[in-house]
C-alpha cells in the first residue's frame, strides 16, 4: 500500500472547562489514503467533529491537542507555525461545516467570500481570483453563476449555501476535503443533490474525503472505509462492506441494529440501554462496558487496546482478543 | 366512519410581508386542501421536506393555528367551529403533543414533578393527594425509574432522550386517545431515537394510543409507521399503507423521496443509478400552477403545468395526485437495489 496521504497517530486533545476536563479525543489513530472516501461515524459528544478540528488544528481554547502527530502528505502539521498551518488549511486541506449559515459572513457578497480565500491561496490578483470564483460556483452547479455570485447569503437557500460553501472549499483544488456533518441541516432531496456532488468532486479532483456523519446510510453509500468512534475512542475500523456485513465491535452492532433504513422494515426495535457516558469521568475499563450486551468480568477493570482482525480491519473490543492472535504473523 | 381524526379539504393559508404602511401582502398556502384521517390506535405518517405544511398540520389538529377553511373532525364532532367550551376541553384533553425539541418544550424553571403535576391538576385527571403518586407512576411508565428520585430535578439535569421521555409523560398524562408527534425523534441520536421508538410502540400498546408521526425520516416511517401521507408545497400527494407505499409507490415525489434517502446497506446503496432530483423546492407563497411538483418531476408533461391532477385511487387504500398515477405502463416498478423493470 501506498503511504497514506493523511496519518494521525495517538492524538488526544482535552476541553479544560470550569467543570471537568473532558477528554473528547483520547488516543485516536486514523490514516486516510490517496483518493479514499473515509467516514468517521459516531453519536453527539463522541468526539468525531473535535478530531476532525484537530486534525485541522481548529481547535480553540478551552480546548487544546495534547499530544499526538497529524502528517499531511509528508508534513507533520502539528510542528507547524500558525503561519505555515494556514497555508496549509483552506489550501490543500479544506473542510466543509455543518452549518453553511455560521460560515458565511452576511454581509458579505458570496462571490466577495470566494475570491478573498482564492487570493489569499493562490497569489493570484483580483480579476484571476473572481474568474476562479465563477468556475467554481459553476463546477458545484449553482445554476446562473454569474448572478449568483452577486448574491448574498441570505438570498440563497440552505442547499445553495452548502454549495457555496463547497465552491469556497475546492476552489484551491484541495487533495484532502474534511466534511462534517455536511448535510444533516438539509431536507433529503437536496442532502442527495450534496453528497453526490462531493462524489463527483472528489473523482474530478482525484482528492480524498473524510466524512464525519452520525448517519450510516451516508456512510453506507459514499464511504470506502469507515471508523466508528464512542466516548473519544475509535471502536472499530473497517471496510465498508465488512462493516455493515460483519460489524465486530458490539457498539457498531448496536448502531446498526437501531439504524432504520427505509429499504426494509424492522418490526420490534431492540434498542441499547442507557446513554454515552459524559467524557469528564468516562467508565473505567472499556467505555462501552456499562450498555453492553456481552460484557464480561474484566471489561469494566481493563481498557482493551486495539486487536487487529484482519488487514485494516480492527476493534477495540476483548471478544477479539483470540482472533488478533490467530491473525498476527 | 370510524376514524378518530378526520380532516376534510383543510386550508391553513398565512398572510406574510406587507408594508408597515399596508402594502400588498402575499399569502403563505402552507396547507391547501388536504383530507386524512386516523382511525383509533393507528399510526400514521405524514412525511415531506421543509415547506411542505406538515408542520402547519399538525399545529392544526392541536388548535395552535386557525385554518382558513376545511373540517376537522373528532370522534365526529367538528373541533373547529363556535362549539361549547367543555366539548373543547376534552378535545384538548384527548389530544396531546410531543415536539422535536426537547429542550425548548420543558420550562427550565419548573421541576419534573411541577411539570407533570400541573395538567393532572387542570384537568382534575386525579384526586389532588394522589397527584405525586401519579407523577411518579408516569415516569416509570416512560423509564424514568424509579420515578422518585426524579421528581425534584430541573430539565437541565437531564440528557436530550430524558427530556424527551418527560415530555411523553406529560404528554400521556391526560390519558389522551391522540398524539401528534411533530420530529419527535429527529434530534435524538441513533440509540436514543430507538428507544423512544421502542417506548412509544409499548404506551400505544398499554394505553391503546393513535399517533399523527410527523417526520422527514422515511427509515423511521417504513419500522413505525402503518399508514403514511406524503405532502408536498401544502399538498397530500400520496397516501397509502405503508409497506405499498415503499414498495410500489404512485407518485414521482413518493419515489424520488425514497431514492434520496441514503440506505444503511452498501450493497444495495451502490447499485442505485437513480439521479437526484434537481433544483430547489419552490416557495410555498408562489406554489407552481397546477400540480405542484411539475417543476421538479422527472415524468412532467405539458398537461402537469396547466391541469391540476386529480386524487387518483390506486386500490387497497393507495391514493395518488398524479396525471399518471393509474398509468400502469408509464408507472416504472420501484426497487431499492435501482434495478427498474416496467410494471
Amino acid at each position: 500500500m501506498s503511504k497514506p496521504l493523511l496519518t494521525a497517530t495517538n492524538l488526544v486533545t482535552k476541553l479544560f472547562t470550569d467543570s471537568g476536563t473532558v477528554q473528547a479525543v483520547d488516543g485516536v489513530s486514523l490514516h486516510i489514503g490517496h483518493g479514499e472516501a473515509v467516514a468517521l461515524v459516531g453519536e453527539s459528544g463522541c468526539g468525531k467533529s473535535m478530531t476532525a478540528l484537530s486534525l485541522m488544528r481548529l481547535v480553540r481554547p478551552p480546548g487544546r491537542i495534547v499530544s499526538g502527530s497529524v502528517t499531511f502528505d509528508g508534513t507533520d502539521l502539528l510542528a507547524l507555525s500558525e503561519r505555515e498551518m494556514r497555508a496549509v488549511r483552506g489550501g490543500r486541506l479544506a473542510m466543509v461545516f455543518q452549518d453553511p449559515m455560521t460560515f458565511l459572513n452576511p454581509l458579505m457578497r458570496v462571490g466577495e467570500q470566494i475570491v478573498e480565500a482564492v487570493m489569499l491561496h493562490q497569489r493570484v490578483g483580483r480579476s484571476e481570483a473572481r474568474r476562479t470564483a465563477l468556475e467554481a460556483l459553476e463546477r458545484v452547479g449553482i445554476p446562473a453563476a454569474a448572478t449568483v455570485i452577486e448574491y448574498f447569503p441570505h438570498q440563497l437557500s440552505g442547499g445553495m449555501r452548502q454549495r457555496v460553501l463547497i465552491a469556497m472549499a475546492i476552489s484551491s483544488k484541495p487533495t484532502f476535503l474534511i466534511a462534517d456533518e455536511p448535510t444533516t441541516a438539509l431536507d433529503v432531496t437536496i442532502q442527495a443533490q450534496i453528497m453526490r456532488l462531493l462524489a463527483r468532486l472528489r473523482r474530478e479532483l482525484s482528492s480524498s474525503m473524510l466524512l464525519i456523519t452520525h448517519d450510516l446510510g451516508l456512510v453506507a453509500e459514499y464511504c470506502d472505509r469507515v471508523y466508528v468512534m464512542y466516548a473519544g475512542k475509535i471502536v472499530e475500523e473497517g471496510d465498508v462492506f465488512s462493516i455493515f456485513a460483519n460489524p465486530r465491535h458490539p457498539y457498531t452492532r448496536a448502531l446498526l441494529s437501531s439504524t432504520l433504513s427505509p429499504d426494509r422494515r424492522i418490526e420490534r426495535l431492540t434498542p441499547i440501554e442507557g446513554q454515552p457516558p459524559n467524557l469528564v469521568t468516562p467508565p473505567s475499563g472499556c467505555r462501552f462496558h456499562p450498555r453492553c450486551r456481552e460484557r464480561m468480568a474484566r471489561c469494566s477493570v481493563e481498557a482493551p487496546p486495539d486487536f487487529a482482525i484482519a488487514p485494516s480491519s480492527s476493534a477495540r473490543c476483548w471478544l477479539y482478543e483470540e482472533a488478533a492472535r490467530v491473525s498476527a504473523p | 366512519m370510524s376514524a378518530l381524526l378526520e380532516i376534510q379539504d383543510l386550508e391553513v393559508h398565512f398572510p406574510v410581508g406587507g408594508s408597515w404602511f399596508g402594502g400588498p401582502r402575499a399569502v403563505v398556502h402552507a396547507v391547501d386542501g388536504v383530507d386524512l384521517h386516523v382511525a383509533p390506535g393507528e399510526i400514521v405518517a405524514v412525511v415531506g421536506e421543509s415547506g411542505c405544511g406538515k408542520t402547519t398540520l399538525a399545529r392544526s389538529v392541536l388548535g395552535l393555528n386557525r385554518p382558513t377553511g376545511g373540517m376537522i373532525r373528532f370522534r365526529g364532532s367538528n373541533v373547529l367551529g363556535a362549539q361549547s367550551a367543555q366539548n373543547m376541553r376534552a378535545y384538548r384533553r384527548a389530544v396531546q403533543m410531543i415536539f422535536q425539541d426537547p429542550f425548548d418544550s420543558l420550562n427550565p424553571r419548573k421541576t419534573v414533578l411541577q411539570t407533570l403535576a400541573q395538567p393532572l391538576r387542570i384537568h382534575g385527571i386525579v384526586p389532588r393527594s394522589e397527584i405525586r403518586a401519579e407523577v411518579i407512576r408516569l415516569l416509570d411508565l416512560v423509564g424514568l425509574s424509579p420515578g422518585e428520585s426524579y421528581l425534584n430535578r430541573y430539565p437541565h439535569q437531564f440528557s436530550g432522550g430524558q427530556r424527551q421521555r418527560i415530555c411523553i409523560a406529560r404528554a400521556i398524562a391526560l390519558r389522551p386517545s391522540l398524539i401528534v408527534a411533530d420530529e419527535a425523534v429527529s434530534a435524538l441520536d441513533i440509540s436514543i431515537r430507538a428507544q423512544i421508538l421502542a417506548l412509544l410502540q409499548k404506551l400505544r400498546t398499554d394505553l391503546g394510543l393513535s399517533y399523527l408521526f410527523i417526520t422527514h425520516d422515511l427509515g423511521v416511517v417504513r419500522s413505525f409507521c402503518e399508514r403514511v401521507v406524503v405532502m408536498y408545497l401544502g399538498h397530500v400527494v400520496e397516501e397509502g399503507p405503508t409497506e405499498q407505499i415503499f414498495e410500489r409507490p404512485r407518485h414521482p415525489y413518493t419515489t424520488a423521496l425514497l431514492e434520496a434517502c441514503p440506505l444503511a446497506d452498501p450493497v444495495l446503496a451502490r447499485r442505485r443509478t437513480s439521479a437526484p432530483l434537481t433544483g430547489d423546492i419552490p416557495s410555498p407563497v408562489a406554489p407552481p400552477k397546477a400540480c405542484r411538483f411539475h417543476t421538479r418531476c422527472p415524468m412532467a408533461q405539458e398537461i402537469c403545468g396547466t391541469v391540476a391532477p386529480p386524487i387518483v385511487d390506486c386500490g387497497n387504500g393507495q391514493k395518488s395526485r398524479c396525471h399518471f398515477a393509474g398509468d400502469l405502463d408509464r408507472w416504472p416498478k420501484f426497487d431499492f437495489s435501482g434495478a427498474k423493470a416496467s410494471a
